[in-house]
């Protein structure tokens, strides 16, 4: 009886001390999830404006094909801390720019395999259809082709931000900041709660980065295929 | 390639294939000197074996193919010199898989091509009315859709409406009805038939089903490993194919062996006056006399076949009525047949209606011509014993033929 008692107070104190963390690092957290967001935002941007481009002329040109999909997926196989150290004997120096470009490439392969997945998976009838009838190449891309695939690329994207957000945290080693810098710093102090300062803002992020781009996927996706 | 009357030009050449060939990867044949012209307002059916070119051979034409060698000329001009994307836009096209666009609804799938040409709105919309209306479905209801919430048979109508939107001059179908239960096809066929009836489009129609082929097509090109083995009409074809192949290509049981099994079109009488039921006696005798004929026909608002009048009952009512009355008051003999029916049918109606006269509509119920009592003698002279004969036909028939004689 004491003993719980004692674990639940236990519980409690933990609870309030955490608060107290929360009060007393306020600016410090703010700033980490700005950077952490910067961290998403930035390399996830910039993949977009990549990988969609790639992955539509993949599917029109075998060679592109070939060399985007095949790296992607090397960069895939790379361990994230790996790749996010590796930068540094490649010249990006520590800071920001290491991050950000490892982030980058780790978030290139959803989007461009799923873009490439939702355009060539558009059924091979309506192109012909489509071509049939007099549209230009890129009449068919931007008229059936794209709206088509909005979903499975939308889906690619979700993906990616949501595996980003989990990966930004390593950004941390290389002096990237973000809501990593909590947690290495937590684990230097053996310090748990410190540790979770950036561990549960980084899940929350993810978990509501996820929900909102899921209501953004449906609703992209064309109310013709819903019905 | 055997020419056929019905096939010869009065009208304008519309699609003329000039010894044009196609070889993929520079060793398969899919098309191999392919000569052939058709006409203005005809429908011609590409039919073979799979792999025998006919797809390839439609493609050609809007130039989603391009020939290796040899000329299309569309209006009789070198369709290579065209723009492909314009040219299409001036041909509708229609495939098996049909492709519907899944995320446009009813209206936006009929009307994407007047969407390309940029159409406004208001017109889009009227004309998409007026086409699903056209085939029985209430725009209403429909046009709001999504192809997912249609039938087969319905989207496929949809297919065919979406090709006629802008109105072009030439239709390419490739396999329309091929994905459908044989009870949909048949009717989507009539349909299209009743359509062509109304529009009279240049249409190429390729299908491997040779019932359709012979039901469909004004004039049938058959083909086999990229050649063009005999271009005529489905009677033709029927009674004289031109080799081996075609004839078990045909089947037995189609093939024609007693010279009384032609259609009713091929021995009609055409110069008979169409006449509304509002015009008076006067009016009609005068065009009687202008096409040289014993009959009117009568139709209705739509110009479906109300029924005919001969000379001697319209002069009757001139007696009776005076010259002012309407056509439409007076009692007319409404027997018909469908041009496609064969002639010993027209025979038995004569007989069994005791009339001299009866009229023959096509598939849309709209007089083509008569099949008169005199119209047997012509038959019997031209069909059983043909005096000319020996001149076209095999060996086989001409020593019947000297039997006979």
């Amino acid at each position: 009886m004491i003993g719980e008692i004692a674990f639940i107070f236990g519980w409690y104190e933990g609870i309030v001390s955490f608060m107290q963390l929360v009060v007393d690092q306020q600016d410090q957290l703010i700033t980490a999830l700005r950077g952490h967001m910067m961290l998403v935002a930035v390399p996830v941007g910039c993949a977009v404006l990549v990988a969609i481009p790639v992955g539509i002329i993949a599917t029109r040109n075998r060679y592109v094909e070939f060399l985007a999909i095949g790296f992607a997926n090397i960069m895939q196989t790379v361990p994230s801390l790996a790749l996010i150290a590796l930068m540094i004997p490649l010249g990006m120096g520590i800071g920001r720019r290491p991050a950000y470009v490892a982030l980058f490439l780790y978030a290139i392969l959803p989007i461009l395999r799923n873009t490439y997945a939702g355009i060539s998976g558009v059924d091979a009838g309506l192109k012909k259809a489509a071509r049939g009838m007099g549209m230009t190449d890129f009449q068919v891309l931007k008229k059936i082709e794209l709206p088509l695939a909005a979903p499975v690329i939308m889906a690619g994207l979700r993906t990616a931000t949501v595996i980003i957000i989990g990966t930004a945290v390593l950004a941390a080693y290389v002096g990237g900041g973000g809501l990593g810098s909590f947690i290495m710093t937590g684990l230097g102090l053996v310090r748990d709660q410190l540790i979770l300062l950036g561990a549960i803002p980084s899940a929350l992020l993810a978990l509501l980065t996820d929900f909102v781009l899921g209501r953004v996927e449906e609703w992209v996706t064309p109310e013709g295929l819903k019905v | 390639m055997a020419e056929h009357p019905q096939l010869r030009s009065v009208l304008q050449k519309v699609i003329t294939f000039d010894n044009v060939s196609k070889i993929f990867d520079g060793e398969h044949v899919a098309v191999d000197q392919l000569s052939g012209t058709v006409e203005e307002g005809q429908l011609v059916v590409l039919i073979g074996p799979s792999g025998c070119g006919k797809t390839t051979t439609l493609q050609m034409v809007n130039r989603l193919v391009e020939p290796t060698s040899g000329t299309i000329y569309v209006n009789d001009q070198d369709h290579s010199t065209f723009d492909p994307v314009k040219l299409r836009r001036t041909m509708g096209y229609v495939i098996q898989e049909i492709g519907l666009f899944p995320h446009m609804t009813v209206g936006q799938n009929i009307t994407v091509v007047a969407d390309l040409e940029g159409w406004d709105r208001d017109k889009k919309e009227e004309r998409a009315r007026d086409l699903i209306d056209m085939v029985g479905m209430d725009p209403d209801i429909y046009l709001q859709r999504y192809p997912r919430e249609l039938s087969g048979g319905q989207q496929q109508r949809i297919g065919v409406l979406r090709a006629l939107a802008v109105d072009p001059d030439i239709l390419l179908m490739d396999e329309p009805f091929g994905a459908l239960d044989p009870l949909t096809r048949d009717q989507l066929q009539d349909e299209l038939a009743d359509l062509q009836e109304r529009v009279k489009k240049t249409i190429l129609f390729v299908t491997h089903d040779m019932d359709e082929a012979l039901k469909m097509g004004d004039g049938i090109m058959m083909m086999q490993e990229g050649r063009l083995l005999q271009f005529d009409t489905p009677e033709e074809i029927l009674k004289d194919p031109n080799n081996q192949f075609i004839a078990e290509f045909i089947g037995a049981e189609r093939m024609i062996l007693s010279p009384l099994d032609v259609p009713v079109k091929e021995v009609m009488l055409n110069n008979v006056p169409e006449m509304k039921q509002n015009d008076s006696l006067e009016t009609c005798l005068r065009a009687m006399q202008d096409a040289d004929s014993d009959y009117v026909s009568v139709v209705d608002d739509r110009g479906k076949l109300v029924g005919m009048m001969s000379a001697d009952s319209l002069q009757e009512m001139v007696d009776d009525r005076g010259r002012d009355s309407a056509v439409g008051e007076a009692p007319l003999n409404s027997t018909r047949v469908e041009q496609r029916d064969n002639i010993m049918e027209a025979v038995h109606l004569l007989v069994e209606t005791d009339s001299d006269v009866i009229a023959v509509v096509d598939k849309g119920k709209r007089p083509v011509g008569t099949f008169t009592r005199g119209s047997l003698p012509q038959i019997l002279t031209e069909k059983i014993w043909p005096r000319d004969a020996a001149a076209t036909h095999n060996a086989a028939e001409e020593s019947e033929v000297e039997d006979s004689q």
